[in-house]
């Protein structure tokens, strides 16, 4: 019997350890949740890479709208772009005319079916033009060393609405080109806003509805 | 003392010699040489091009390897670090576009240069839509780069102005950099500044590029391929040395081994080279002093000639007899010898009255070298000699001349057969004896020939095989011209007739040209009544243009260009290459690329005699055949000096033809038998037929030479037999060359040595003592 109390206690004890614990795990996995889901939300330049890393490809519709000192008003433009990892880019403008520029490697292809050109080039005999490539299909690749060959990036917002900043630096373009923005959230690129050294600026916004 | 005078007076003559051929004498590799005295015009610029010409300065670079980002790296590395070279002008792998300054040249000149340029073209209906046009490229992401002359340049005249040099600018780029078309080489030009005639400056610009190469190679696994006309001379220079070299050090060899087991004397065999040495010395100052240098094939082709008197010290050396001087020696043989070197003389001096420099200057060097080696055989070299030379008496007796000439006169009717024989299949192929294609000269091998061709291919690069030529009183004139003929050429070049051409008007217009664009520009109020009107209906700002009618009312008045004003531009070279002076004359050349159909350009082009068309490849080949047949018409004169000398040397009409036909059946065997073998003789296959001839003729009197005893008779056909058996060896072995130069004057040499001591001994006289 006297077996059978102490059985009884050790038992007891036993129970009220577990039932501590769990009154414990509570706030133990409270904690460790808010930990977890902290590094989760650690939103820098490097995260975002990596989600727009893990995209294989894509394809859009755009409108661009693009405001010049010799124009009257606005140029409206709008069309598709497609994107394939690593290297392939497609931009299709389909109003209010037909061309097509698409990117694959070092190779730039620019065709316009109603004027018969078709024109390949190479994007490292044209710095500017590679650069300005790069503006779009870096990012798109997560590829930041290549963005950072090209630009000085800076990097703001939270995973809800990021903002990439480009100013180049490689000389023919930033002749050209002031700046780059680049908005979206999460691994999306919503809109690329352009600011020209003579203060044009072109606005390009990607939709996302399908 | 008297014995001693003649060598003071060789040895002083001698040092004189050096001193002349060492420092007096200029080597040169001019070709002009080698044009007829009376050459045209066409003939003086093709050897201007060939010598000074951009095609003969170009060299050719490809890079060869698995992965193209290396190809490409190791290009661009390549190029800047010989960029830094001086001993290069250009250095294009196509990462080098137009400079600043020749963007703003071509810009700022864009309303004379533009061939767009109309009345038109400024009109209201114009503009307008030029403006839509450039809204267009507004649009596009491209536009971005034209938008900073937009409104300076609305109508795009800029962009014509380019279009010429970026048509010419090359092969397609990968990476930054020319690649051929299938991706496969990494291409590179590379641009001298002295011409490939220079082989010292070629062979250091080659070892610039090769250590470059090996410097920015690093650890990749890359090849450098290297052509064009300087690589390849450099090339062709070593291995020639290089066989010609090695091969005389195995001739002289085999020769001293023969010559040691037959006089057993090291003296002997030394004392054997003082003629020919003497007569190269002497050959060498007489071509100096008469034309003031030497030129480098004179040098090569005489040096063969001059082969013959390596067989007159032999001749005295086997007639010296037990207990005879070497003076008696002498004047016994002294008669057939000075036959023989008079023959060969005249024969040589019949080249003098060439109408080509190269071929009078050869006869010179020829004619004096044999003269002088005779006279050092006859004079100097007894005193020389040692007092006896013992020749194996074994041989001399063992040789048994009577009987062996007897037994080999059976077929004295051969020769004369074959003569006829060799003619009748000379004739009966039907083919030319003569292969007059300049390719059969050079010695560059084929593959290396397929490699450059490929390499100009891919690089669009113009191998200035043909070209037009376009004449004329002043630059205005030749550019006048060659607009002219830029009509005819292009509808040529749109069907096919030929991929394309290249000429100085295309980028610098003639005056007329320009001033008609000139006056078809607006006046300034014209002009913004014009544009006002275009700009109402479309979206550009009113005033947005405004620099671009300043622009067009300056040039309306600006003065005009002319082959100066690219000064301090790159395209100065380009203009300067194909517009030039030459002469009284004003010269424009038109480089044609591709021809598919030459007889309908040329049809095209006969109506005007201020257009040669030019053949660089066949020009030069005509040039060769001319040279070629001058000295096969001179050979005819040489030919009849010979025989008239012999007849009366030989105090008889016999005599002369047992001289004159084992000479003239080795001459004819051998040429039939090397035509059949290579299609056709070459100019070196000819000047070793010459020396065939020498040396077949020089044996053939000694083996018709009065002869008192058998034994002397013996000597004789020892000495003949030692003269033919090095001959053949000597250049047997220079047959064995991978270099067709080498190659074609040791084969034509050996057979036809052997041959014609065969011959010669068929025809000996049988001697009347013996009887």
């Amino acid at each position: 019997m006297t077996f059978g109390t102490r059985t009884g206690r050790a038992c007891c004890l036993a129970r009220r350890i577990r039932h501590i614990s769990r009154w414990l795990a509570i706030p133990l996995s409270f904690i460790l949740a808010v930990t977890l889901a902290g590094a989760a939300e650690r939103w820098d330049i490097d995260a975002l890479m990596s989600v727009l890393s893990r995209i294989e490809s894509g394809e859009k519709r755009y409108t661009e709208i693009k405001t010049m000192a010799l124009l009257k008003e606005p140029m409206r433009l709008s069309g598709t772009l497609i994107y394939r990892a690593p290297s392939f880019l497609e931009k299709r403008v389909l109003s209010p005319f037909e061309e097509r520029y698409t990117v694959d490697g070092d190779s730039l292809t620019i065709e316009n079916p109603a004027k018969g050109v078709k024109q390949t080039l190479s994007l490292a005999s044209q710095p500017a033009i590679w650069a300005f490539v790069e503006s779009i299909r870096a990012p798109l690749a997560g590829d930041l060393a290549t963005l950072n060959r090209f630009y000085k990036v800076s990097f703001g917002g939270s995973k809800r609405n990021w903002l990439l900043a480009l100013v180049p630096t490689e000389p023919d373009m930033a002749k050209l080109v002031r700046f780059i923005r680049i908005r979206g959230s999460g691994d999306r690129i919503d809109r690329v806003e352009i600011e020209e050294t003579g203060g044009d600026t072109s606005v390009m916004t990607i939709e996302h509805r399908p | 003392m008297r014995e001693r005078l003649p060598v003071f007076v060789w040895l002083v003559l001698m040092a004189a010699g050096a001193w002349i051929a060492l420092f007096r004498t200029p080597i040169s590799t001019d070709l002009t040489h080698f044009l007829p005295k009376k050459a045209g015009i066409a003939e003086q610029i093709l050897v201007e091009q060939l010598r000074h010409g951009v095609a003969s300065r170009l060299l050719l670079m490809a890079l060869e390897g698995d992965k193209e980002s290396d190809l490409a790296e190791v290009s661009r590395r390549l190029a800047e670090r010989l960029r830094e070279n001086r001993a290069f002008v250009r250095i294009d792998n196509g990462t080098q576009g137009l400079s600043a300054a020749d963007r703003e040249f071509l810009f700022e000149n864009r309303y004379l240069l533009s061939p767009k340029v109309s009345e038109q073209r400024f009109g209201a209906e114009g503009l307008r839509q030029a403006l839509e046009a450039r809204l267009a490229e507004l649009a596009s992401p491209a536009g971005l780069l034209e938008k900073e002359f937009l409104p300076r340049d609305p109508t795009g005249e800029f962009l014509e102005t380019l279009r010429p040099w970026m048509k010419s600018a090359g092969p397609s780029l990968r990476q930054g950099v020319w690649f051929s078309p299938d991706g496969r080489r990494a291409l590179l030009v590379a641009e001298t500044k002295e011409p490939a005639f220079d082989l010292d400056a070629q062979a250091e610009a080659v070892a610039a590029i090769r250590e470059s190469f090996a410097a920015v190679k690093g650890n990749r696994s890359v090849e450098l391929l290297l052509s064009g006309p300087g690589a390849f001379s450099v090339e062709a220079n070593a291995t020639i040395t290089q066989d010609a070299v090695r091969l005389s050090l195995l001739n002289t060899l085999a020769i001293t081994l023969l010559l040691a087991a037959v006089y057993r004397s090291l003296r002997v065999i030394l004392l054997g080279l003082v003629p020919l040495a003497t007569g190269a010395l002497a050959g060498t100052c007489a071509v100096s002093l008469w034309s003031g240098g030497i030129h480098g094939i004179t040098l090569g082709f005489g040096a063969t000639l001059l082969g013959v008197a390596a067989d007159y010290p032999n001749h005295l050396f086997t007639h010296v007899r037990r207990g005879e001087t070497s003076r008696q020696t002498v004047s016994l043989i002294w008669p057939t010898l000075r036959l023989g070197i008079l023959t060969n003389v005249a024969g040589f001096a019949a080249m003098l009255f060439s109408g080509f420099e190269g071929l009078s200057q050869l006869g010179v060097f020829a004619a004096t070298g044999l003269l002088a080696a005779g006279l050092t055989c006859r004079w100097i070299m007894p005193a020389l000699m040692p007092q006896h030379i013992a020749l194996p008496d074994r041989i001399v007796r063992g040789l048994h001349a009577d009987e062996f000439l007897r037994r080999l006169s059976r077929f004295r009717f051969v020769p004369p057969l074959l003569i006829f024989a060799a003619i009748a299949w000379i004739t009966g192929s039907g083919a030319s004896l003569w292969n007059d294609d300049i390719d059969a000269l050079s010695p560059v091998p084929e593959s290396r020939k397929a490699l450059d061709e490929a390499l100009r291919r891919d690089l669009g690069a113009p191998d200035l095989r043909q070209l037009i030529v376009v004449t004329g009183a002043g630059a205005e004139t030749v550019l006048r011209r060659s607009e002219d003929l830029k009509r005819i050429l292009q509808p040529l070049a749109d069907n096919g007739t030929m991929a394309g051409f290249d000429m100085a008007a295309l980028y610098l217009p003639s005056h007329e040209t320009q001033s008609h664009r000139q006056s078809a520009l607006p006046e300034t109020e014209i002009l913004r009544r014009n544009l006002d009107e275009a700009l109402r209906k479309t979206s550009f700002k009113p005033n947005a243009f405004e620099p671009f009618i300043a622009d067009v009312s300056h040039a309306k008045h600006t003065p005009l260009l002319d082959e100066t004003s690219f000064a301090g531009t790159s395209f100065r070279l380009k203009i300067e290459s194909l517009l030039f002076r030459h002469g009284e004359l004003w010269v424009g050349l038109v480089p044609l690329v591709g021809v598919a159909d030459a007889a309908q350009l040329q049809a095209a082009l006969a109506a005007d005699k201020n257009l040669i068309y030019l053949d660089l490849r066949e020009a030069s080949s005509r040039l060769l055949r001319d040279y070629r047949r001058e000295a096969v018409h001179l050979l005819g004169a040489s030919v009849a000096a010979i025989v008239i000398l012999l007849t009366f040397g030989l105090r008889s009409p016999g005599g002369m033809l047992r001289v004159v036909t084992p000479m003239a059946a080795a001459a004819f065997v051998t040429a039939a038998v090397l035509m059949r073998l290579y299609g056709g003789l070459s100019l070196y296959h000819l000047v070793s037929l010459l020396l065939v001839m020498g040396l077949g003729m020089d044996q053939a009197l000694f083996f018709n030479k009065p002869s008192r005893t058998p034994e002397e008779r013996n000597r004789t056909l020892l000495s003949l037999l030692i003269c033919s058996f090095s001959a053949v060896m000597a250049f047997g072995i220079l047959a064995t060359s991978s270099v067709n130069i080498l190659n074609a004057i040791g084969s034509t040499v050996a057979m036809g040595a052997a041959l014609a001591v065969l011959f010669a001994a068929m025809l000996a006289r049988r001697n009347p003592s013996s009887a």
